[in-house]
């Protein structure tokens, strides 16, 4: 883990990702990485593994309902 | 800024849902030309680093949203609040940044520890000044 000293204060660099679920159940980076199933998201702090088949993050993968069409 | 115009305080408000940015440090410090933030922090002072950027690829940056007047910014950061379990009412507050030079470019800390700061007004001087 980078430490970044600055002054008095030892600062570790906070990464923020952005996840998107999409429609056809495929997952989306902020990286622009996609993939399906599995997903690894890496930093330079950490890498770690998103298992979809979670229950919690399965609901999040269901499709939306279709818009009605008249 | 015309005549009789008023900026307010100068600092920057915690919360669990992020970072709120004061109208006098948004003026003061110009941040209306900074699109992104960068996060850092120290776990044993408790403070806080904020980079201001225009870089949009930044690595793990967070956006900042400028208000529609231009005149105040948000930071939405629920990420490093809950990350770094600092999701206490202790620590939340209005917290005047110290800035600090890192590399060429400049850095906002803001101490969580510190009790609430009221902010220093921008016009204070100039009200002193006035007659």
């Amino acid at each position: 883990m980078k430490v970044h000293k600055m002054g008095q204060f030892n600062f570790i660099k906070h990464f923020n990702f952005t996840i998107n679920f999409g429609r056809d159940k495929k997952i989306e980076v902020a990286s622009g990485k996609q993939s399906e199933g599995v997903i690894i998201l890496s930093s330079p702090l950490e890498t770690k593994a998103v298992d979809l088949s979670r229950s919690s993050i399965n609901k999040r993968t269901k499709p939306l309902k279709s818009p009605k069409t008249t | 800024m015309g005549v009789g115009s008023r900026v307010g305080s100068y600092f920057i408000s915690f919360n669990k849902s992020g970072f709120m940015i004061s109208s006098g440090f948004y003026m003061k410090e110009k941040i209306k030309d900074f699109s992104k933030i960068v996060l850092y922090f120290d776990s044993e002072k408790k403070a806080v680093g904020i980079e201001f950027t225009n870089n949009s690829n930044a690595e793990g940056s967070f956006t900042l949203i400028h208000g529609n007047k231009g005149t105040t910014g948000t930071i939405s950061a629920r990420s490093f609040v809950f990350t770094h379990n600092l999701n206490i009412p202790e620590y939340f507050g209005r917290k005047v940044p110290k800035k600090i030079d890192f590399q060429g470019s400049e850095i906002f800390v803001i101490d969580l520890l510190r009790p609430e700061d009221q902010g220093k007004d921008s016009n204070e001087s100039a009200q002193n000044g006035a007659v």
